[in-house]
């Protein structure tokens, strides 16, 4: 398993529109990716599970990437959160 | 005899649910409008993420009025502080986004309102939020509205060819696949 950790500084959090873009984005890897914010988790490649989570400015997730591609999921995954979010 | 016969497999047939609308069909949800407006088609929004079904396929609304309404009986499942953007979980288990207005979210909130919150349980019809609809007009926003089901692939979706329609007319029909 492959993770990293990420702190929101959007101010409007994990909002619709890029949250749509990111679950896109892990749904091209074939690894299972699952996004952490404090007690709850989500499947990313979900857009409700994503934004059932309620992520806000501020916080900071968790995500962690399982498969045969997750090295490369990882980092995708970590430069997409750094350059939207 | 045979009028008694008739009257008996009538009864059956309606008992077994062959005789029902196609809106009580297990498997089968009808989407209301959200909002009074002019149906036209998701591929015609301006915003390419929506437009290009990213965040899945529907129809989007350009509304006449500043009312949302909720499209189907379900739970809200997300309501973004902004207030410009809720997901609605269906009953029949439609993943829907109704995402009001281009860029809205930069306006964190200002001129809209929301009179749900996250967790509630909503009937088809009631009200979810509203918007300024002239302000935000007159400051520049393009309000075209999405409506998509992001969880399409379990669907067959017939969509609203466009037109004039109220809150609550039918825009989009889903049929689970089996």
């Amino acid at each position: 398993m492959t993770q990293f950790q990420y702190n929101i500084t959007d101010p409007n959090g994990l909002h619709a529109r890029p949250a749509g873009l990111l679950v896109k984005e892990a749904q091209k890897f074939s690894s299972t990716v699952t996004l952490t914010r404090g007690e709850k988790s989500a499947d990313l490649k979900r857009l409700f599970a994503v934004m059932g989570l309620g992520v806000k400015c501020g916080e900071t997730v968790k995500v962690a990437v399982e498969g045969p591609d997750e090295t490369e999921a990882a980092k995708t995954l970590e430069k997409f959160f750094q350059e939207n979010f | 005899m045979s009028e008694k016969r008739g009257f008996s497999s009538w009864f059956l047939g309606k008992k077994k649910g062959g005789i029902q609308t196609p809106a009580e069909e297990p498997g089968v949800e009808r989407l209301g409008s959200p909002l009074a407006g002019t149906v036209i088609g998701i591929e015609q929004v301006s915003d390419k993420v929506f437009a290009d079904k990213i965040l899945g396929d529907g129809v989007a609304i350009i509304p006449a009025g500043g009312k949302v309404y909720s499209p189907a009986d379900g739970t809200v499942e997300s309501l973004l502080d902004s207030h410009h953007a809720v997901c609605i979980l269906t009953t029949g288990g439609a993943e829907l986004l109704i995402h009001v207005g281009r860029d809205t979210v930069s306006l964190n909130g200002k001129h809209f309102s929301a009179y749900v919150k996250e967790g509630d349980k909503v009937k088809r019809g009631q009200l979810l939020l509203t918007f300024e609809r002239e302000a935000l007009l007159a400051e520049g926003f393009d309000l075209a509205t999405p409506v998509v089901v992001s969880n399409g692939d379990e669907f067959t979706m017939e969509k609203s060819q466009g037109g004039e329609v109220r809150p609550g007319d039918t825009i989009i029909t889903l049929t689970k696949n089996t």
